[in-house]
């Protein structure tokens, strides 16, 4: 038999030693590998090599400073297979250690190396490191998302206008959706694909509004998150702007939905100049801001929804969902509101509801017109359980509900509370059946039982199905929004039918009026 | 933070350095990332090098240790040949994203030993191979730590052994005279076992550590000029027989410094204390793949030709 003595040198290639005999054994352990080592080129390790029969002409050249990889192999082709198997390992450090663990990169070389036509790198590291990551992937030909929170502000500016410089988009930081050429990624949903592009600087905001269209019987282009501090003075909408060229140019999206937090002042004189140089109809969702001066092609919505709604060219989601036929009275005496939401987005829009209907709230994360949560909860109070403080060594509650059971617990004793809202989002990310799980957690219902209102952001595509999750609110008597303004809406219709508020009827008559007033949406009476 | 460049820079501090990194920080220079790897990364500076990782690397004469987590460093966007500069308190990338700052860093310094007891020794190096029964590695070197006629029939031969046995016999020939007449000391003939320099397939060749491990000891025992003229020989060929990661780790045992673990148990085994070594022999074990026991080795072969060379002169007495 002819066998083959081949070495491959790399020169000034230096592995720890815990790695290199891992390796070794590796290969040597290939079949039709007759002898291999993978050692420095010293003079004494050569000398071990030649008396291994496995130190070729190409190895004799090798300093100590140059990694030899030698074989003796039963023929060329073999030779061949395993020096690229060996390139290939020494390439990815982090070869699986556990017997028939899939191989995954330990490092953005490698896993380019293994993935050449991507085109868009996902970073979920501490959030110290997330810029260093993100600099190279975008450096390296990468379109960027940081789903890492706790980037310095100062860092997102600098790789913002360097990607900017480069031609690349960076999503985030603290991006936790996007749906990229009809992928979900991170904590988003399966939805139809369709021609409504989504500008979003808030996760559950992307997933309502692209949940909503989908239902709506739309579809979504592209979904791009671009964090929530891009619309800040400092970072000046740099993301948004791209975002909003890139569905510009995009011959399969016809109407682009921008949602955010009102921006800075300046940033939006920006970014409705873009819009307004656009040729496409725009939706524009600043939660919580009031009617704006907006261009020709472009239109206001007050809520999440209704954002949906005008992008699918003024149509009614769920029009049969009427607020005077579903509500119904809490418990007598019991007059206070408690939201424990998952998402922060859609906490803040149910505040924004109740602002607009007049009605005090507090929350943990006020928006501007609500109080912030001091001490124990009184009145109405919508508590974000996503933030930093409810989260801080423990899963977000959308991965894991159980983080607000002691806050539902609490909150069903209390006997102030009349109704409680809560959000249930499924999707990508989210946990297996969180309307399970809640369902499970509502003790038998009686007469004194607060009433329990909830609204499901997601599809029936998700693996959670939306269906299945509503219908397993209802068998346990949780009254089920269509929407998450709905179902802030829901709760105030309820606190009108028991408490014997007039004021809070003629408020609630003003906030409806508004919202279909400027969205132009006409809720049709039908059954529920 | 923001660099001049108006890029921003990730910024970690320095906690500790070794004696010799500390010397070679103390000047303003520049230098170039030589290798990365998951815990550290190597730099050079002129003909010296540093050693720049998490805590979790352990302390020994080169080391920079950092606030940088575990696991940080593959994070941190470093390559072969990044350059870096030493000026204004920090070590800086070059590229301006990474900076570390020396201010209020501690220096290392070895374990100080006992003064010299034969008894004591003696008792430490009982402690030593009680410990090391049934424990010895198969590759590398350390299994020199115990008599060959304890694992010659038992452990298989690895080439990295068959290679060592020659140069080291003649090496032990050397030390055994030297050892017995430090005044007289001939100057030991490199090329009888400069083929333990490079020997073995780790970072830190097996031969290397073991050398490292003789020098350390020669060290401790207060076998200066010996050390001194062994040294000189090893200098002569280091830059040809091995990398230069390694030799710069020689280099420092040179100066009688080695890894935190190994002074721990070389202060244990020189003052006695036979209960610490059992627990020091697990920490010198996660030392490399097999570079603690390797070191420990090169350490012990001394010892006992020290211990011999003493047992013979009193008897001559």
């Amino acid at each position: 038999m002819n066998n083959v003595v081949i070495n491959q040198i790399r020169s000034g290639f230096y592995l720890d030693s815990v790695a290199l005999m891992r390796f070794s054994r590796k290969i040597a352990a290939m079949e039709g590998v007759e002898e291999a080592a993978l050692m420095m080129g010293t003079p004494s390790n050569k000398k071990i090599m030649a008396d291994a029969g496995i130190l070729g002409a190409e190895g004799e050249k090798a300093s100590g400073g140059d990694l030899i990889i030698g074989l003796r192999v039963v023929n060329q082709t073999v030779a061949d297979k395993i020096l690229a198997e060996a390139s290939y390992l020494l390439d990815q450090p982090g070869m699986a250690r556990k017997k028939g663990e899939n191989w995954r990169p330990r490092s953005l070389s490698a896993a380019l190396k293994s993935a050449p036509g991507s085109n868009l790198a996902l970073i979920s590291v501490p959030g110290e490191f997330a810029g260093a990551e993100a600099r190279k992937a975008l450096h390296q030909g990468l379109h960027v998302m940081i789903f890492s929170d706790n980037v310095p502000l100062a860092e997102e500016v600098a790789l913002k206008r360097e990607a900017q410089q480069l031609g690349r988009l960076v999503m985030g930081p603290d991006c936790g959706t996007a749906i990229i050429n009809g992928v979900p990624l991170a904590f988003a949903n399966k939805v139809k694909r369709g021609d409504i592009g989504i500008v979003g600087a808030s996760g559950t905001g992307i997933q309502e509004v692209s949940c909503l269209i989908s239902q709506g019987g739309g579809g979504v282009s592209q979904a791009i998150g671009v964090g929530g501090r891009d619309l800040k003075e400092d970072v000046g909408g740099l993301s948004t702007l791209m975002a909003l060229d890139l569905l510009d140019a995009d011959p399969d999206t016809r109407h682009i939905v921008l949602i955010s937090k009102p921006p800075a002042k300046s940033v939006a004189e920006t970014v409705l100049k873009r819009i307004k140089a656009s040729k496409k109809n725009h939706t524009v969702c600043f939660l919580g801001a009031s009617e704006m001066a907006l261009p020709g092609n472009a239109i206001f919505a007050p809520t999440l929804k209704a954002a949906a709604e005008t992008a699918l060219g003024n149509r009614s989601i769920r029009k049969d969902f009427q607020l005077d036929k579903i509500a119904v009275p809490p418990p007598k005496g019991k007059t206070a509101v408690r939201g424990l939401f998952s998402g922060g987005t859609l906490c803040a829009e149910a505040q924004f509801v109740f602002r607009d209907a007049g009605e005090p709230v507090s929350s943990n994360v006020p928006i501007p017109g609500a109080a912030r949560l001091e001490g124990t909860p009184e009145g109405h109070c919508l508590i974000d359980f996503g933030d930093d403080e409810y989260t801080r060594g423990h899963p977000h509650p959308m991965i894991d509900p159980a983080v607000r059971d002691e806050g539902l617990a609490k909150t069903l004793e209390n006997p102030a509370v009349g109704v409680v809202l809560v959000d249930v989002v499924i999707g990508y990310g989210a946990h297996e059946d969180p309307a399970g799980h809640l369902a499970a957690r509502l003790p038998q219902r009686t007469a004194d039982s607060p009433l329990v209102i909830a609204s499901v952001t997601g599809t029936d595509l998700d693996t959670q199905n939306r269906a299945s999750q509503v219908s397993k609110l209802k068998k346990t008597g949780i009254l089920v929004a269509p929407s998450n303004a709905d179902a802030a809406l829901l709760a105030l219709a309820c606190l009108k039918r028991g408490g014997g508020k007039r004021a809070i009827i003629g408020r609630l008559e003003e906030a409806m009026d508004a919202l279909t007033g400027l969205t132009g949406t006409h809720i049709v009476n039908d059954e529920h | 933070m923001m660099n001049t460049n108006g890029r921003y820079s990730a910024q970690f501090h320095v906690v500790r350095l070794g004696p010799i990194a500390m010397r070679i920080l103390s000047e303003c220079g520049q230098g170039l990332v030589i290798a990365v790897f998951d815990r550290c990364f190597y730099g050079r500076i002129g003909d010296d090098l540093i050693c720049v990782g998490s805590a979790s690397l352990g302390m020994c004469p080169l080391n920079v240790i950092t606030t940088i987590p575990h696991g940080g460093i593959r994070l941190l966007a470093l390559e072969v040949d990044m350059p870096f500069r030493i000026a204004d308190g920090c070590i800086k990338m070059r590229t301006g994203h990474l900076v570390l700052t020396l201010d209020g860093a501690r220096t290392w310094t070895p374990e100080p030993v006992d003064p010299l007891a034969p008894e004591r020794l003696k008792s430490g190096l009982e402690a030593l191979e009680k410990a090391t029964i049934h424990r010895l590695p198969e590759e590398g070197l350390g299994r020199f730590i115990r008599p060959a006629q304890e694992w010659e029939s038992t452990m298989p031969a690895t080439p990295v052994l068959s290679h060592a046995v020659e140069p080291l016999g003649r090496l032990q020939a050397w030390l055994r005279v030297a050892l017995a007449n430090p005044l007289a000391i001939k100057r030991p003939d490199i090329l009888l076992w400069q083929e333990l320099l490079g020997l073995g397939p780790g970072l830190t060749p097996s031969g290397d550590d073991l050398i490292g491990g003789v020098m350390l000891a020669l060290h401790n025992l207060g076998q200066l000029p010996l050390l001194k003229a062994f040294s000189v020989a090893v200098a002569q060929v280091v830059a040809e027989r091995t990398n230069v990661i390694s030799a710069a780790h020689l280099r420092g045992a040179m100066e009688g410094m080695g890894h935190e673990a190994i002074h721990r148990i070389i202060a244990a085994v020189l003052s006695g204390e036979q209960e610490k070594i059992p627990q020091l022999i697990e920490k010198v074990k996660k030392i490399g793949h097999t570079s603690g026991w390797d070191t420990l080795a090169g350490i012990v072969i001394v010892f006992r030709l020290w211990q011999e060379s003493r047992t013979a002169c009193q008897s001559a007495a």
